[in-house]
């Protein structure tokens, strides 16, 4: 365990390094590790695309370990080209355990190569191959050029055992909203990790590899492995409305609720909703039996879709659509045909953009253009309007490629509503595009977006479970009170989640104590649920610390878009209602030991950080 | 008085029906006689939740007019002419006390 590679692009060196236990136990592995690694290695004002930003590829003492549900995960952790911020971006499909087979907990991307690269990372060392013949080409056509050649190396009856995580045209454009993709439809997508992997000219990584990871106590493993699978079948939502509908299920109820962020969050609901969700997808769209195939490794659940839409103009086929896909290429951009949504997202795949992003950005070019913004010239006949679905998908090409407008889509919502004038027009949280929940209607969920370390992002902490799902108990989405505590809880949890790393779908199902036992299980460990609380407690901090001293983070950035805390809301059940922020900042920073959305030096030393606090002293960003 | 009842994901597939309006000859009905005139769905719920409509509100999300029926009464919610009651499975929701909060 705590094995990294170290992969110096320029100098073409490499460094085998073997973490101490002392320091996974603080960090874990995964999100975690990575923003541990970060604040050591990258200086925080470090130009995202230069050579001083690193790219760490992680996986969690979970990852691919059999028997624990949904743990076919890796994450990313860089500082992000979008917003500065340290930044994580995490992945299912099947990628990351084989990383692990392959031998390793975490490869690192140093510096800067001179011309097209990709690892070929596999029984426990790691090579660097020439990519030049793959620069400009899609996400599949990498994979399978690149599989095609190893498979070459290792044998055909392997092909199927090599994965691949690399970037699409999007990445190498140096678009930041570009995305990882691997197992060609999964996404480690926010944030603008494939910019940071195209700035380094690496094309991708491919793992393979039979190295099982070790589990040190095995009575105790099967024990918590039957104790958490017969959970998981016993919930409702896993074990039916996730299988069967997969996440977009959730399109009519969050609708219904009137928090469906519609043409840029101008209103929560879509009228045509119902083409586009869970039921309608399986209904019209997906392909169950390329479906079985979609599924992550060792995952239970099983929520992944694949799609296939055989009509032209749309015809195409691939992963998903997911949740947040059909929103931001329905709802956010008025378009109802599932037909020109489903093609879209398999673009966003190909191209290797955030499919969050990428819909939410046409959404605001969208609205700038109605609000008479965009001067004609500058849309090269385009017919930019709400709900035209062919002009949906031609923007992803020219996104992808940064031709014409496309190039300010590439630049994220921000930069564009900016670049014309209307930066009031950008739904986003330092910077990064928010997702698909409206939070006038979900007023912890409006908190969790303002306080989100990595940007506009739901995944940070769920509040809409709670406050619409009812999961784990019902709670009043319009009150305020004890939210901020809430949060707090959610945020640490979800940060060791990260860290270990497993799906956040467990969570419907299973929570702390589960995942504690499986990890001491696996590790030999003895941490108890208060040592797992405290390790994402340190997570947070950190990433708020780095923060802080890359751009400044602090009060002024736990906020929201003005629309949201001042406009309210136009129609439906959340009528007249806004995000009252305030109300619930001062019992979350309470509650977190902050003083003006930073940490204080007394919590940065509770948590063994005083080297942070020093760090921030030294420039003068520790509050109080 | 009318109200429009809809039902999501499995609910759609049980019941073979989306949505129906309910014509009431009343000028006020509480949302458990209207699950109750609904001879499909109470059965199916009923079925469900142990043949009690109680655990109706712990296992199902219910909106009405998008709000969920806690905040409107529970079970004896009124509904009046032009109301929408919306059901939604336990495909995304349901009581699971053993988590924290």
């Amino acid at each position: 365990m705590g094995k990294i590679v170290r992969v110096n692009l320029r100098t073409s060196k490499i460094i085998y390094e073997t973490l101490p236990e002392s320091i996974l136990k603080k960090w874990i592995g995964g999100r975690g590790l990575g923003v541990y690694l970060a604040l050591k290695e990258i200086p925080p004002k470090a130009d995202p695309f230069g050579p001083l930003n690193k790219a760490y590829v992680m996986t969690g003492p979970l990852t691919g370990v059999a028997g624990v549900p949904a743990s076919g995960r890796w994450c990313s952790v860089t500082k992000s080209p979008l917003n500065n911020a340290i930044h994580d971006a995490q992945s299912g499909g099947k990628f990351g355990p084989y990383m692990k087979f392959a031998g390793f907990d975490g490869v690192v991307l140093e510096e800067v190569s001179e011309h097209p690269v990709y690892l070929w990372v596999h029984d426990g060392k790691v090579e660097i191959r020439d990519a030049c013949h793959l620069w400009g080409a899609d996400t599949h056509t990498t994979t399978d050029v690149v599989v095609e050649e190893l498979s070459a190396e290792v044998g055909r009856s392997e092909a199927k055992e090599i994965k691949v995580a690399c970037i699409g045209p999007a990445g190498e454009n140096l678009s930041r909203i570009a995305c990882l993709i691997n197992d060609k439809a999964r996404a480690a997508g926010r944030g603008g990790h494939g910019a940071v992997w195209g700035s380094k000219k690496v094309k991708a990584i491919a793992v393979y590899g039979k190295e099982r990871p070790p589990i040190a106590n095995q009575d105790k493993f099967r024990e918590v492995a039957a104790e958490a699978m017969k959970k998981i079948k016993e919930s409702p939502i896993t074990s039916e409305a996730l299988p069967k509908y997969g996440t977009a299920v959730l399109v009519n109820i969050i609708n219904n609720a009137g928090i469906y962020p519609t043409k840029n969050f101008q209103t929560g609901v879509f009228p045509e909703a119902h083409l586009t969700g869970g039921e309608a997808i399986v209904e019209k769209v997906i392909d169950w039996e390329k479906q079985r195939e979609e599924i992550c490794w060792g995952c239970p659940i099983g929520c992944a879709r694949y799609s296939k839409v055989v009509k032209p103009p749309f015809t195409g086929e691939g992963g998903g659509p997911e949740y947040e896909t059909v929103w931001s290429l329905g709802a956010q951009t008025y378009v109802s045909d599932l037909a020109a949504i489903s093609k879209a997202h398999f673009l966003t795949n190909e191209l290797g953009l955030d499919a969050i992003s990428a819909g939410h950005v046409i959404g605001t070019l969208m609205e700038l253009v109605e609000k008479g913004k965009v001067p004609k010239e500058a849309l090269r006949g385009l017919n930019v309007t709400w709900g035209n679905g062919e002009v949906l998908v031609e923007l992803m090409w020219r996104m992808a490629y940064r031709s014409g407008i496309g190039c300010d889509l590439a630049e994220g919502a921000k930069r564009l509503a900016e670049k014309y004038g209307a930066p009031e027009l950008a739904m986003v949280v330092r910077g990064q595009e928010l997702p698909a929940y409206d939070p006038r209607g979900a007023q912890g969920h409006g908190l969790a977006y303002a306080t989100s370390n990595r940007g506009g992002c739901h995944l940070r902490a769920y509040m809409i479970s709670p406050e619409i799902l009812g999961v784990p108990k019902l709670v009043d989405r319009f009150e305020t009170k004890g939210k901020g505590a809430m949060l707090k809880n959610f945020q640490d949890v979800f940060a060791v989640l990260d860290s270990l790393i497993v799906c956040k779908f467990d969570t419907f199902a299973i929570w702390t104590e589960e995942f504690v036992k499986f990890l001491n299980a696996v590790t030999g460990w003895d941490m108890t649920t208060t040592d797992f609380e405290l390790v994402g407690e340190r997570i947070y901090n950190a990433e708020r610390a780095f923060n802080a001293l890359s751009f400044g983070d602090g009060k002024e950035y736990d906020t929201l878009p003005k629309r949201l805390l001042e406009e309210p809301m136009p129609e439906g059940p959340a009528k007249g209602h806004v995000v009252r922020l305030e109300e619930m900042l001062k019992e979350y920073y309470d509650v977190r030991g902050w003083i003006n959305g930073r940490p204080t030096r007394s919590k940065l030393e509770e948590l063994g950080l005083k080297w942070v606090a020093d760090l921030m002293e030294d420039e003068g960003l520790l509050p109080g | 008085m009318r109200v429009l009842v809809e039902v999501f994901a499995t609910l759609q597939e049980r019941l073979g029906w989306t949505a129906k309006y309910v014509e009431i000859n009343a000028h006020e009905i509480t949302l458990e006689k209207l699950v109750k005139g609904l001879q499909d769905l109470y059965d199916l719920i009923s079925v469900d939740a142990g043949r009690d409509l109680s655990d109706l509100l712990g296992s199902y999300i219910v909106f009405v007019n998008g709000v969920h029926a806690q905040f409107k009464g529970g079970l004896n919610a009124l509904l009046r002419d032009g109301d929408k009651v919306s059901i939604f499975p336990p495909v995304a929701g349901g009581g699971l006390e053993y988590l924290p909060y």
